[in-house]
């Protein structure tokens, strides 16, 4: 799952570093804000603990062995927050002093082994476990389906980021300049191994592990609750959520690209309307030309003949100017509605 | 006195352990013969930083602001020959920090070049990478399409194809071996500090440290526990019971690590830890590092210039 230097390109690596630095940041503040001093020892030696777990060779049916990523188990013992910060320093370790993982790769690899892994098993193991007793079988169960999920969920953003590399970037003769496979190469390639295989010794690690600490030490699996903040946050979330769909935004250009499809449907402009129809009905002709949005098709720098990664940007910039508007527009509302109320 | 029987060889008492299971080898025996490489790798690389070579006279600082350009400007790069010529230099640059090359050569290709190498075959075809063919492989009687897949009539080697596995394999084991000269001719200490020169934040660069030298002892303990565990199998259990061996230490080095990093926190608290990190200061960079460091960038400049040049030539 490590992606090594010179698979994914500067289009890719730069936005992955771009969102995975200030999820960082905020894991760090919120980690060391419930745990004071103690976060400094806690995440080295969680850090230590996930660099190590990658080392067990974990015996699999057929006399042969595997690996674990083990960022799962990781975030139901530590909390999503700590594993967070803990398995990117073993990542960054990893790549610096093992070459195991790119330097330009290491944004991607902590975005996905160390932010999405996380946090998918996290959440699903919550939802699944519920708050069943310390000793219930059914948190092996939801230990099991989260790590499954959350090692799939990882592998197929890994999938997505070598697929999408053929469209990001080809050579003046149309040659693939990184990874060459497309989407529909990448994503089987690299999820069929997961979900056949991998997916299962991630699973048992993690139900196994969560069997062990309840017979030893139950009371390790409260941990995670002291080192996250689960009351509060909720607005933390909402901004968190925003900042990724407005990141994902570009998905609207790259995904029509990939399919070689056209308009969203519904979303089409007096032109192509004309082209589809074969005439412009008479009230659309009218209307057409009543507004001109000031980022038409979302973008900055006029017309639609500029390169991805640069349509890329400007959808995200696009999206970020749209929320900062509408904030604006609310906060100047309810301003305007709280000075008017009765004191 | 050692009792008779126990001289006496007996085939099915035989510790597997050592053996193999199933004809590979054991979990057991793969995860110690892990450990081992991984401190042996550590002491070796170790052993490098500390020669009087070109590299190891560079500053970490301004040597990691030249390796990760270096890296970034073969990412930027579109020309197959010039992204060849890199990894060439490397090659200069190992013999002049003085690492011997076959050494050098293994560490660099095996595994991540190698793998690169192996994953591009394919792309050579026209299936994934259309283009004017070289040498036609398989004539079909007809094109098929399913869904998004497509086989042409005649499967061939493109021109276009050898291009890109050449440009990508290139890159790979040039990223690969300018990362692997940052690391061998960098001591953990000096490159943490390089970290920090970069405005890394210290209490950031403070754990990682830490956490590198954590690692050293868990990879003891997990050695120990495995080695415990070899000496005393005479038989094994059932893949299941092997299973929750494993995930069972896994767990017990979770809660060692937990009790450890309790102990570690009272023993920086007795020490008067606040909270607040407190660095040393940097060493200033010499007239040398900032000459290698202003070459280095113009190199680079020089090199994403020309191959775009050639690029669209």
């Amino acid at each position: 799952m490590h992606i090594p230097d010179g698979y994914l390109s500067p289009q890719t690596y730069i936005p992955l570093y771009g969102v995975t630095i200030p999820i960082l940041a905020i894991a760090a503040r919120k980690v060391k804000k419930t745990l004071r001093s103690r976060h400094v020892p806690l995440l080295a030696l969680g850090a230590a603990f996930s660099f190590v777990i990658m080392m067990f060779n974990f015996p699999v049916p057929g006399g042969t062995s595997g690996h674990a990523v083990g960022a799962v188990i990781v975030a139901i013992l530590l909390g999503p927050w700590a594993a967070c910060v803990a398995v990117s320093i073993a990542i960054i370790i990893q790549a610096f002093l093992f070459g195991d993982g790119g330097l330009t790769a290491i944004g991607a690899n902590c975005f996905n082994m160390a932010v999405v892994m996380p946090f998918v098993g996290y959440y699903s193991y919550k939802i699944i476990a519920g708050n069943t007793s310390l000793t219930s079988i059914r948190r092996c169960i939801a230990g099991a389906v989260a790590g499954y999920l959350a090692l799939n969920v990882a592998a197929l953003y890994a999938a997505i980021q070598f697929g999408i590399q053929p469209l990001l970037a080809t050579g003046a003769d149309g040659h693939p300049l990184y990874a060459p496979y497309s989407l529909a190469v990448a994503i089987p390639a690299m999820t069929l191994g997961h979900l056949l295989v991998f997916g299962f010794v991630e699973a048992a690690v993690t139900a196994l592990v969560i069997s062990y600490v309840q017979k030893r030490d139950p009371e390790l699996l409260l941990l995670h609750l002291g080192n996250s903040e689960e009351k509060e946050g909720t607005i933390g979330k909402f901004w968190l959520g925003l900042a990724m769909l407005a990141l994902l935004s570009p998905l609207g250009i790259i995904l029509p690209a990939a399919f070689k499809s056209k308009d969203a449907w519904g979303e089409w402009d007096a032109a192509s309307l004309e082209r589809t129809l074969g005439y412009l009905p008479s009230g659309m002709r009218k209307i057409a030309g009543l507004w001109q949005a000031p980022f038409q098709n979302y973008s900055f720098v006029g017309g639609g003949s500029s390169g991805i990664i640069l349509k890329s940007l400007a959808y995200i910039g696009s999206a970020l100017i749209g929320i900062a508007a509408i904030f604006l527009c609310i906060r100047l509302w309810s301003r305007y509605f709280a000075e008017k109320e009765p004191k | 006195m050692i009792p008779s029987w126990l001289k006496q060889a007996n085939p099915e008492r035989q510790p597997r352990a050592n053996a193999t299971k199933g004809g590979s080898k054991s979990f057991l025996e793969k995860t110690i013969q892990g450990s081992a490489l991984f401190l042996e790798e550590t002491v070796l690389t170790d052993s490098y930083s500390g020669r009087a070579g070109l590299l190891q006279r560079i500053e970490p600082r301004c040597k990691l602001i030249i390796i990760l350009t270096l890296i970034v400007a073969v990412s930027l790069c579109r020309s197959p020959w010039l992204v060849w010529g890199v990894y060439l230099l490397t090659l200069i640059f190992a013999a002049a920090s003085l690492i011997e090359i076959p050494f050098f050569l293994k560490r660099v290709w095996l595994f991540v070049p190698i793998f690169a190498m192996l994953i591009i075959l394919p792309a050579l075809l026209n299936l994934v990478t259309p283009g004017t063919p070289l040498w036609v492989m398989i004539r079909l009687h007809a094109p098929h399409t399913f869904g998004p897949y497509h086989i042409p009539a005649e499967i061939a080697v493109t021109r276009e194809g050898v291009r890109s596995a050449l440009l990508f394999v290139g890159r790979v084991a040039a990223s690969v071996a300018l990362a692997v000269l940052l690391t061998l001719t960098t001591s953990w200490h000096r490159l943490f500090m390089a970290l920090r020169g970069l405005k890394v934040p210290a209490l950031f660069v403070l754990i990682v440290a830490m956490a590198y030298r954590y690692i050293f002892l868990l990879v003891g303990i997990v050695t120990d526990m495995h080695m415990a565990r070899k000496s005393r199998t005479v038989r094994y259990l059932s893949t299941g019971g092997e299973q929750r061996w494993v995930a069972g230490r896994i767990g017990y080095l979770f809660r060692k690590s937990f009790q450890m990093s309790q102990d570690v926190h009272d023993a920086m608290l007795s020490r008067g830890f606040t909270g607040e990190f407190a660095a040393l200061a940097l060493p200033k960079p010499g007239s040398f590092d900032y000459v290698c460091c202003a070459l280095a960038l113009l190199f680079c400049c020089v090199l994403v210039s020309v191959d775009h040049r050639i690029a669209t030539w």
